[in-house]
């Protein structure tokens, strides 16, 4: 799908929440790409990124000073608020409630992860439908794609990043041949995109 | 094959049949598990599921161990136990007996954890209130079995929390599994109980409840907040997890941050 019909399918569905998916070389593609939310009454993100489990989680601080959205750890039970950008806490699981706020969990790794990007878009596949935009970014592993799956069949949009860009293209070439995704941009693409979307007005 | 209406339909037979309360629990975690539920019991739907709950007397047992999340181990979060150990203990210490409550107990994980550190505290006279909605949890909980390669990973915790002594000491191992010195037990007294619909537990010195509340709505956190605040004495200890905490709940000025980092609190003396 071309960038503009891309553009106007979001609008159309109103995309309320954006969840975003990483692993190896994820921060240095997020650092891409977040800094694309400007003010925005609609919009909340939300981050996985695999961590190691142990130690203080420095990743939001590392965003504060780029973004222009608030960044902070995504604590359980707060409101998901529009203008924030929410990451998961290291070795807790992330999910959005169909009540628009944010649990964490402790349940087991999945796909050897916690925090899992599968449990993350799950979750907002449900509580969010066509509402929510799924992005999966470079990774070493197959975490991601059942969560992009599920995206789809709610009828959410699916944004992929294109393998041969990705530093480990594993976890996008995994959801790319598993689904035929809306869109596969490079994160140049992906920036201006996500620049305009937050800039359209839309109820 | 998962409709709401039928999500909210489950949960309510569960509640009237069994008085297990999850109508205010995440979501989320619920459905996930019970999508795991569909698939191990080989049910299409919840609809199913739920014909089962009516009809079939063993089946509940076997559901209930997907609803609640099990997953622990020992000396999780090493930093917790060794604040409890350098700033709670010998506080504790100075009372003639000592009543510990552990919340959500699971597999007693943490119990065992309790045991071993207070064991090496040198405290002898205590009773650790042991508590889960989950009967077939208690009863491996009992047994103190565990896998050799989960035992393992413990033993750098362990010295992490402070140990003083050497893990193996407390156990003896048998193939891929080692069991727990009973006598770690012998002060342990196991019972049934949910946070969601039963009353106070007596009057605790500390109650540790960590992983727990992350899986309940607001509505019954504070409920629960509201059954800690009343089972503890004045100046008893609480713990919560690494992500809970006391700062949004209505109990939050009776409370005293003991240890931020750890969760830590202390039930303030109010003239």
């Amino acid at each position: 799908m071309s960038h503009d019909n891309l553009l106007r399918k979001c609008i159309s569905q109103k995309i309320r929440v954006i969840v975003v998916g990483t692993s190896a070389g994820g921060i240095d593609a997020l650092k891409r790409i977040l800094p694309s939310f400007k003010d925005s009454k609609k919009l909340s993100v939300a981050v996985v990124i695999h961590l190691p489990a142990r130690g203080p989680n420095l990743i939001p601080e590392l965003f504060k000073e780029i973004c222009s959205f608030k960044v902070k750890e995504a604590e359980s039970g707060e409101s998901l608020q529009p203008g924030y950008i929410y990451f998961s806490p290291a070795d807790y699981h992330l999910s959005i409630e169909s009540n628009e706020t944010l649990s964490l969990s402790s349940e087991e790794p999945l796909n050897f992860s916690r925090p899992s990007i599968d449990i993350l878009f799950d979750s907002a596949a449900y509580s969010f439908e066509s509402k929510a935009l799924g992005i999966l970014l470079t990774g070493a592993n197959h975490d991601g794609t059942a969560g992009l799956l599920k995206i789809q069949s709610k009828g959410g949009i699916c944004l992929i990043q294109d393998p041969s860009e990705a530093e480990y293209p594993t976890m996008p070439q995994s959801a790319a041949k598993s689904l035929s995704a809306n869109a596969i941009m490079n994160l140049k693409q992906m920036k201006s995109f996500l620049e305009e979307l937050s800039r359209s007005s839309y109820e | 094959m998962f409709s709401n209406d039928d999500f909210e339909l489950l949960i309510q037979e569960i509640y009237s049949r069994y008085q297990y309360d999850f109508r205010l629990y995440s979501k989320s975690s619920l459905r996930r598990r019970l999508e795991q539920a569909l698939i191990k019991f080989h049910c299409q739907n919840l609809k199913e599921i739920r014909m089962k709950v009516q009809t079939e007397k063993e089946f509940f047992p076997q559901l209930i161990a997907y609803l609640t999340v099990n997953t622990t181990e020992m000396f999780r979060d090493p930093g917790y136990f060794k604040s409890l150990r350098e700033n709670v203990f010998p506080y504790l210490k100075t009372f003639p007996s000592l009543k510990i409550w552990i919340a959500g107990c699971s597999t007693g994980e943490e119990v065992i954890s309790f045991s071993i550190l207070l064991h090496e505290a040198g405290i002898k006279r205590f009773i650790i209130y042991a508590t889960d909605i989950n009967p077939m949890n208690l009863e491996r909980a009992k047994k103190a079995i565990y896998d050799t390669e989960q035992v393992r990973k413990a033993s750098s915790s362990y010295y992490e929390a402070g140990g003083t002594g050497s893990l193996a000491d407390y156990y003896q191992a048998a193939y891929d599994s080692v069991q727990f010195n009973q006598d770690l037990l012998s002060n342990v007294v196991f019972s049934d109980h949910s946070l969601a619909t039963d009353a106070v537990f007596s009057e605790m010195h500390l109650i540790s409840c960590r992983n727990v509340l992350i899986y309940f709505e607001k509505p019954l956190q504070e409920r629960v907040f509201k059954l800690f605040d009343e089972s503890l004495v004045r100046d008893g200890f609480l713990g919560l997890g690494s992500k809970e905490t006391l700062q949004f709940s209505s109990i939050k000025n009776k409370f005293e941050v003991r240890d931020r980092e750890n969760k830590i609190y202390q039930k303030a003396w109010t003239p």
